[in-house]
């Protein structure tokens, strides 16, 4: 008897859960169009091919972008692009960097938090979710900036 | 009406736990002595990604994770209704681990990120579910499998 009241149970958690649906947002990172190398590591190749030591980077700015990714059909369909090149060129430009090194990605607590965890209006498959992704990095030059460039 | 209630502010209370602001997740590599490359530019200075002459030395595919829970119960204690609420934070992170393995200690090779997916999940039914990852896989390679093409 108890087992049978317990497989109930659990017939009902499943069905109320797969109702209940589920929301959120997968995309991909990607920089297809950037203009200098991109390193998540404090290293890079310099012109010759060869890992530029720390002693011949010389930092000149810092790498911010956020942005905010949407899914709809519980994160199976993806919505737009999410290619940052465009952000990191201006940005690299702006100090005439000639890379990007210790590149971090973060996924940032949210306003989508909240949004994702509506219940019972996730399960409609056209509810959006989403996710807010922030990346941050060090631009570097590899030979010493002059004054001007330094100073921003 | 009052039940609901609880419900709803036990909601809040998970979420305001598992946080509106500030950083969920973040995978940090700066610590690697090899180039761990994002972008089809790998050499300062190139205007042109290089192709690989080569096969790759290895390959990787790691995930950096948080898995938050919550849940709440009633019951009636007399003249109260107690309400319990539960939640969970885990956290894991292995794509440093698998980095590691693929380069084997060499800091020499070159790694090549091919896929970089953020994501986040969430359910809330019975108990609510919030999970967000960072997801990392590519390839390394040894530098004399690299053809630049570059300026």
């Amino acid at each position: 008897m108890k087992s049978r009241e317990g497989m109930l149970m659990l017939v009902l958690f499943v069905v109320i859960a797969g109702a209940a649906g589920c929301a959120g947002a997968r995309p991909q990172i990607r920089f297809d169009t950037a203009k200098v190398p991109v390193s998540m590591s404090k290293t890079v190749l310099g012109r010759d091919g060869r890992p530029l030591g720390a002693q011949e980077q010389f930092p000149v700015g810092r790498f911010t972008a956020k942005r905010t990714g949407y899914a709809i059909a519980y994160s199976f369909a993806q919505m737009g692009p999410f290619d940052f090149s465009e952000e990191l060129n201006r940005q690299v430009g702006e100090v005439k960097g000639d890379a990007v090194v210790n590149l971090q990605v973060s996924t940032e607590k949210s306003g989508c938090t909240c949004l994702n965890i509506m219940p019972f209006i996730q399960a409609l498959p056209l509810y959006p979710g989403c996710v807010e992704v922030s990346l941050e990095g060090d631009i570097i030059r590899a030979s010493r900036p002059t004054g001007a460039a330094r100073a921003k | 009406m009052k039940r609901w209630f609880c419900k709803a502010a036990a909601l809040a209370l998970f979420l305001g736990a598992a946080g509106c602001a500030g950083k969920s997740i973040t995978v940090d590599l700066r610590h690697f002595p090899n180039p761990i490359m994002v972008s089809p530019i790998m050499r300062i200075g190139d205007k042109t990604p290089p192709t690989f002459k080569l096969p790759e030395y290895s390959r990787f595919n790691g995930e950096s994770s948080m898995v938050a829970t919550g849940s709440q119960s009633q019951r009636v204690e007399g003249n109260y209704v107690v309400t319990e609420t539960r939640s969970t934070r885990n956290t894991y992170d292995n794509v440093a681990y698998q980095i590691s393995l693929a380069t084997s200690g060499r800091p020499d090779l070159v790694v090549v990120v091919d896929e970089l997916r953020a994501g986040n999940w969430a359910h809330a039914s019975l108990v609510a579910i919030i999970t967000e990852w960072v997801g990392v896989k590519g390839r390394t390679f040894d530098p004399k499998a690299i053809e630049w093409r570059g300026k």
